[in-house]
């Protein structure tokens, strides 16, 4: 394990001072699944033997331990938002939620505002009544995978819901969350056609909450989908029907009133997801669980951190039982790393980047870090603008945000 | 042969009349190097032994091309009728590109065996060869190889022969070099029938140079046809052409390694070490006389004139440095290569390099790769057009960036021509066709039409060198299964309408890419780039407009439309400092793109567009 012993002088400018009272977020993985889908490359296991109680106290015990490493218990920095992803953290027990949960309100700051999402995935089983426990305990925001309301999409995606478990997921988790909930839908299908996009997501906005991410399907290493579309089994879009895609989900979320306020993500009534964008504004976040991965900053010296969780469960729980955390790699973050991370992530959002947010952050004049001579051809060429307050990608440019950066970037 | 006493081989006691000087001439995989392996070992120069594969083929690109780059000679030592003879082999380039190469061997020798592969039977090297010698008035042995081959007919070979060269098909010997069948014919043939060389031991020295390389410890070594007199180490001789005095440092023969010799006499070839800086000092052709009795120099060869230019650069162009050192290296040892300095735009600073041909610029290629590790592009080559002025004056340009423009073209220039060869094509009838059409299309011009057997036809045509630089060859042999086999010698320069055509990315115009070509050909070669630059350059932010222009004129034109996605669907946690690493990544491949007119070209996309590879 790397400590925190070496000298970042540019980023200690966010001084102890200002850290003790910025907000930060946790994040809690979940890493089980009922079954592998054939384009998933997230950090989750099949096994039908699940340690609850042992999985459980070692979330908890991780969760003391870096609480503590980080001087987060001092109740001086807020919570901003709590986050149970995976895998399926469905399959959690409802008493796992709970006594993190509690942990937490217990050792931290946590308050009304504290946005504490769990993401699940669509079940027949999972009744109103333990939605509302769930509400009860304090989980007030609800984000289902429903991925396709297309029987045979699903079925190719290796997915075990049906459209209409997920339609009924979705009404319910509605009328337990009004207007907390999000769905995470995929475009880019083999053999989708532009008109079988525009179809589904039609009937996606009749249905759907104030959130919604739309992702572009990835072809992730390492799993089945990869394989097929490397022997050429599979055949995805090409970058024009992807393109037409991507522009028609921008027109038609639209004209519902959805804000494209993410390059996936979309919201209406300002219903955005907090924990995802204090992400983006580069807010501290602690990764618990195996194959978590956090950005802190050190307390004392104000130097910031990647660290990153082992990501095999047994081995996970196993260093958490001896060392009181599953943590394997804490390794300081370049300044200049960190300022190409919030550019990266920052042209991904239609708010860009805060003039003052970055110099905050990072001590430097974002225009005058950027390429000169990149920044004037993509302002010419309107894929970007810049105000007096910010940096921002148009819709163009959020589409192309990619090579955007690359170009941006010193 | 022992060396003596002294270390060193003695020669002295070798008249003239015991010494013959012959070399061996063929297409290229006829068996020239193999037959040369088998005369070493029945004279011992070298051991007999399984894996005596081309001993004079020294360089690796030698071998693997199966192509003779470098003259070499080797030295034997031979009883026949009880008498020692001492035999010159003075091994030749079997390639066109290299026929000067060939003339300057040749010249050294008095005779030489034309061997000719009695399944192939004559080829268009066959031919050019044999006109080469011919033209030095020397002694020419038919020798069909390859008769164990199932497929040899050696007497339809010999009847070739005749028709083609007027040489009794009864004088051809008939050998297999690699099962050793008849090999033993062949010396006793040449001591009966090729003269001995004509010097007098008695004269004061005179040596004609006929190649030279450059050694690392003792600088350049020169190898020298002795024609009159002795050379021993410690005389001091001088060059006709600098008339520059130098020391003898060592005399040898190459027997086959450098082997020191007491002396060198009239009649016997051999090594020269004579203190030489560098190969500039060295021309070939150059006579050397005793330093106090310098008479009439003998005729000297015309400097071989590089007919194929074409730039290079580095793909990284942090590796200047680095290639300047290995260019200046290799043309140490390759003295035809012609060096200038050249600057692109779109390539950065580079070299613009003359070759005697496609090949040699292949293989001076092969090696930079091969043994210097270079990373380089070679742009399109270009052949030397002539410009003549209404002045009288002229101007050689062997860039298309000097092709004068429009407007230059109409106030001032008289003509603009181009240089031609006379080439010679053989291949099988059933081809004549498609041939005859592929001449056709090269703007070629029919000189000869020869039937060599009721199968095989010999074509000669007039054409212009630029058609035949680029991918005639391929052509020729796809459109003969393989079959055809063609040669060329230079012919001379012909008026022609010319142009310059430019590479226009979004209206600025990519110097490397302009060539200059044909009015009638503009169009299709202009349609063919635009199509496949467009195949190689990949979507930007922006279109891109990608024309072909000759003067104002457009004429082919394809737009690649601005890339309008780009974008990691999912990017948080750990994948955002994998993505970061990718990121880094895209950022360095920037650094070696090339902007051009705000368009982005990777270095990789020059480079597959100048190979073909795509
Ligand atoms: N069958 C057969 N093959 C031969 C004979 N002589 C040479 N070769 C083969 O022909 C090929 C070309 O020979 P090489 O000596 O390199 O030809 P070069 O290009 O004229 O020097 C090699 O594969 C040799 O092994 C021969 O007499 N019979
Ligand atoms: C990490 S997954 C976990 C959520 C939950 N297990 C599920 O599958 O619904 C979160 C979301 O990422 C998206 N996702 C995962 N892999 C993806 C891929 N290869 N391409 C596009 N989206 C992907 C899916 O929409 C999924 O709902
Ligand atoms: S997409 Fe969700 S359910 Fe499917 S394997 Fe990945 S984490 Fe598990
Ligand atoms: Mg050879």
């Amino acid at each position: 394990m790397q400590t925190g012993s070496q000298a970042l002088s540019g980023l200690r400018r966010l001084s102890s001072i200002a850290t003790k009272s910025e907000p930060f977020s946790v994040y809690i993985h979940w890493p089980y699944c009922s079954s592998k889908c054939t384009y998933c490359n997230f950090n989750k296991y099949v096994d039908p033997l699940v340690d609850h109680e042992r999985m459980q106290a070692s979330l908890l015990r991780e969760l003391k331990t870096e609480l503590k490493h980080w001087n987060l218990d001092q109740r001086s920095r807020p919570i901003r938002s709590i986050y149970f992803g995976g895998g399926t953290p469905s399959l959690a027990k409802p008493a796992m939620f709970q006594s993190i949960l509690e942990t937490l309100d217990d050792m931290c700051n946590m308050s009304q505002d504290t946005e504490i999402t769990m993401e699940v995935n669509p079940s027949s089983t999972t009744s109103v009544e333990t939605l509302k426990a769930l509400r009860e305990i304090g989980i007030n925001r609800y984000s289902l995978g429903v991925q396709s309301f297309q029987a045979h999409i699903l079925k190719e995606l290796g997915r075990d819901h049906t459209p209409s478990s997920a339609l009924r997921s979705l009404r319910d988790a509605r009328a337990v969350w009004p207007g907390r909930v999000s769905m995470d839908l995929i475009m880019g299908h083999a053999g989708q056609t532009l008109s079988d996009w525009i179809k589904e997501l039609r009937f996606t906005l009749d249905v759907v909450d104030d959130h919604l991410s739309l992702y572009h399907l990835t072809v992730e290493r390492g799993t089945a989908l990869h394989r097929d579309v490397a022997q050429g089994k599979i055949l995805l879009p090409d970058h024009e029907l992807a393109s037409d895609m991507y522009d028609a989900m921008i027109e038609i979320t639209e004209d519902v009133g959805f804000e494209h306020y993410e390059v996936s993500n979309f919201a209406r009534n300002r219903a955005y997801s907090l924990h995802n964008s204090g992400h983006w504004l580069g807010i501290d976040y602690l990764g618990i669980g195996p194959g978590a991965h956090g950005r802190v900053r050190d307390p004392i010296t104000g130097d910031l951190f990647r660290t990153f969780n082992i990501r095999d469960p047994a081995g996970w729980m196993r260093q958490c039982t001896e060392q009181g955390t599953g943590c394997r790699r804490r390794v300081a973050i370049e300044p200049d790393e960190f300022k190409q991370e919030l550019i990266v992530l920052g042209m991904r959002t239609s708010r860009g980047i805060e003039l003052s947010r970055f110099y905050q952050l990072t001590g430097q004049d974002l225009m005058k870090y950027l390429n000169k001579e990149a920044t004037e051809s993509c302002l010419s060429a309107g894929l970007l603008r810049v105000t007096p307050a910010k940096v921002y990608p148009t819709e163009r440019g959020m589409a192309v945000a990619d090579e955007l950066v690359a170009r941006l970037l010193p | 042969m022992k060396p003596s006493s002294s270390g060193a081989v003695e020669l002295e006691s070798f008249s003239v009349d015991q010494i013959r000087n012959f070399s061996i001439i063929a297409h290229v995989d006829h068996g020239k190097s193999t037959l040369a392996d088998r005369l070493l070992e029945l004279a011992h120069t070298i051991n007999k032994r399984k894996d005596n594969k081309q001993v004079l083929d020294k360089l690796k690109v030698e071998r693997e091309r199966g192509i003779t780059v470098k003259a070499q000679s080797a030295s034997m030592f031979y009883e026949y009728k009880g008498k020692k003879y001492l035999l010159n082999l003075i091994d030749t380039p079997g390639h066109m590109d290299f026929n000067f190469e060939v003339s300057r061997s040749l010249a050294a020798c008095q005779g030489t065996l034309l061997l000719v592969d009695a399944a192939q039977g004559i080829q268009a090297q066959t031919v050019a060869n044999f006109y080469l010698a011919y033209g030095q008035d020397i002694t020419i042995i038919p020798v069909i190889n390859k008769i164990d081959l199932p497929a040899a007919e050696p007497d339809r070979v010999a009847a070739q022969i005749e028709v083609a060269f007027e040489m009794p098909a009864s004088d051809c010997l008939q050998i297999s070099a690699k099962s050793n069948m008849n090999v033993d014919q062949i010396l006793p043939t040449i001591i009966e029938n090729v003269p001995p060389p004509s010097g007098d031991i008695n004269k004061p020295f005179k040596a004609l140079l006929f190649d030279s390389w450059h050694d690392t410890y003792v600088g350049v070594i020169c190898l020298m046809a002795v024609i009159d007199g002795t050379v021993k180490k410690g005389d001091k001789i001088v060059s006709a052409h600098s008339e520059r005095r130098y020391e003898v440092s060592e005399t040898g023969i190459m027997y086959p390694e450098q082997t020191p010799t007491s002396s060198l006499q009239a009649g016997q070839v051999g090594y020269f070490v004579l203190n030489m800086k560098t190969l500039s000092e060295s021309h070939v052709g150059d006579t050397f006389f005793d330093h106090k009795h310098i008479g009439l120099p003998m005729p000297g060869f015309i400097p071989a004139k590089p007919m194929v230019w074409a730039g290079i650069f580095p793909i990284d162009t942090a590796d200047f440095e680095k290639l300047d050192h290995s260019i200046a290296k290799l043309t140490l040892n390759d003295s035809s290569v012609a060096v200038q300095k050249e600057t692109s735009t779109a390539l950065g600073q580079g070299w613009r390099l003359g070759f005697l041909g496609t090949l040699h610029m292949d293989v001076f290629r092969q090696r930079l790769e091969q043994e210097y590790d270079a990373n380089i592009i070679i742009t399109a080559p270009t052949v030397p057009y002539k410009i003549e002025y209404r002045d009288g004056t002229s101007k050689l340009i062997r860039n298309p960036t000097e092709f004068p423009d429009m407007d230059e073209i109409n106030a001032r220039v008289k003509t603009v021509q181009e240089p031609m060869v006379r080439s010679t094509i053989i291949f099988p009838q059933e081809y004549l066709g498609d041939i005859m059409v592929l001449c056709g299309s090269r703007r070629g011009v029919q000189l000869e039409h020869t039937y060599l057997d009721e199968s095989r036809v010999l074509l000669k045509y007039r054409l212009p060198l630029a058609e035949v630089v680029t991918d005639f060859h391929d052509e020729l042999k796809g459109r003969s299964s393989g079959f055809a086999s063609f040669d060329y010698e230079e012919d001379g320069y012909d008026d022609a309408d010319l142009v310059k055509m430019n590479i226009v990315l979004n209206s600025k115009p990519v110097d490397a890419l302009s060539i200059i070509l044909h009015r009638s050909q503009a169009e299709v070669v202009g349609r063919d780039w635009v199509k496949r630059l467009k195949g190689l350059l990949s979507r930007q932010l922006f279109e891109i407009v990608i024309q072909a222009s000759v003067g104002n004129k457009i004429i082919a034109r394809e737009g690649l439309s601005a890339l309008r996605k780009n974008v990691t669907a999912k990017c948080y946690g750990g994948d955002v400092s994998r993505k970061m690493k990718l990121l880094n990544k895209q950022k360095e491949g920037k650094k070696r793109m090339k902007a051009i007119g705000g368009v982005e070209v990777s270095q990789e996309a020059f480079y597959d567009f100048m190979s073909k590879k795509k």
